[in-house]
């Protein structure tokens, strides 16, 4: 079996912060530095907020897996969910030039992350993020 | 930590000193809320002092896209202060240093607005 966790959860913004403080420290656990602790937390936050809000429409009470492992040097994060799904192409995010609220939480995790893959399934939507860890330089 | 949102005014100038988070729900509901409320009682020089922030995300970010065009379309101002490292990086990412009025303290925010 692969070593990882499994985390499950509604799609409660009140459980955000728990969530962040299990992927932060589950990237310390594979030794990611601390900025990119803080980066790929954000990155995962953002992609919870994205299907709690434009999955699951607010909807407080729907069910979210989210996978934590380690994969090939680096730290996946896999999140599933049961609501309405997007077209790939929606999630290329908005240009930055045009100033407003909203679209910015794709731009960011795509920025973070080396990897994004998006895969509205039957039933089910799948959310692939990867981040490589930085390789150590001598002596450290 | 919740969002706390303390006010107070310095020479006609409201100082919105922010403490906590500022993400997706209650948090940022509660600072869009704040901010209507004092367009809609013509406080028109607002500085959000964001020193004590110390987590924001793409929706926290929006809430403050959203009340400064807000700010803007009713003729106020709005100006932050004091941004941690970490908040800056984040508006670096996302572009938008250069959209807001960004000063490195209060003082200094407050005395831009007798320029």
């Amino acid at each position: 079996m692969d070593s990882g966790i499994k985390l499950v959860l509604p799609s409660d913004p009140r459980y955000l912060s728990v969530v962040r403080g299990a992927v932060e420290r589950f990237a310390a656990l594979l030794e990611f530095g601390e900025e990119d602790c803080r980066w790929i937390t954000l990155a995962v936050h953002e992609a919870l907020t994205n299907v709690m809000r434009h999955a699951y429409h607010d909807r407080h009470d729907q069910p979210i897996e989210i996978f934590l492992r380690e994969r090939d040097g680096g730290f996946e994060v896999l999140m599933v969910d049961h609501g309405q799904g997007v077209r790939p192409e929606q999630l290329s995010g908005r240009a930055l030039e045009d100033v407003k609220p909203g679209g910015l939480g794709t731009h960011m995790i795509r920025e973070i992350m080396d990897e994004m893959d998006y895969a509205p399934l039957e039933g089910r939507n799948e959310l692939r993020l990867w981040k490589k860890r930085a390789d150590k330089k001598a002596g450290e | 930590m919740p969002l706390k949102i303390a006010s107070r005014e310095i020479d006609g100038i409201t100082v919105l000193q922010l403490e906590g988070r500022i993400v997706l729900g209650e948090e940022s509901n509660a600072l869009r809320e704040r901010v209507k409320s004092l367009l809609a009682t013509q406080k028109f020089k607002i500085v959000m002092d964001m020193g004590g922030v110390t987590y924001i995300d793409s929706a926290g970010l929006g809430t403050l896209v959203a009340a400064f065009h807000s700010a803007r379309n009713q003729g106020a101002v709005l100006k932050l202060s004091n941004l941690g490292q970490k908040f800056q990086e984040v508006l670096q990412v996302t572009k938008l240093l250069t959209v807001f009025e960004v000063f490195d303290s209060e003082a200094a925010a407050i005395q831009s607005f007798a320029k």
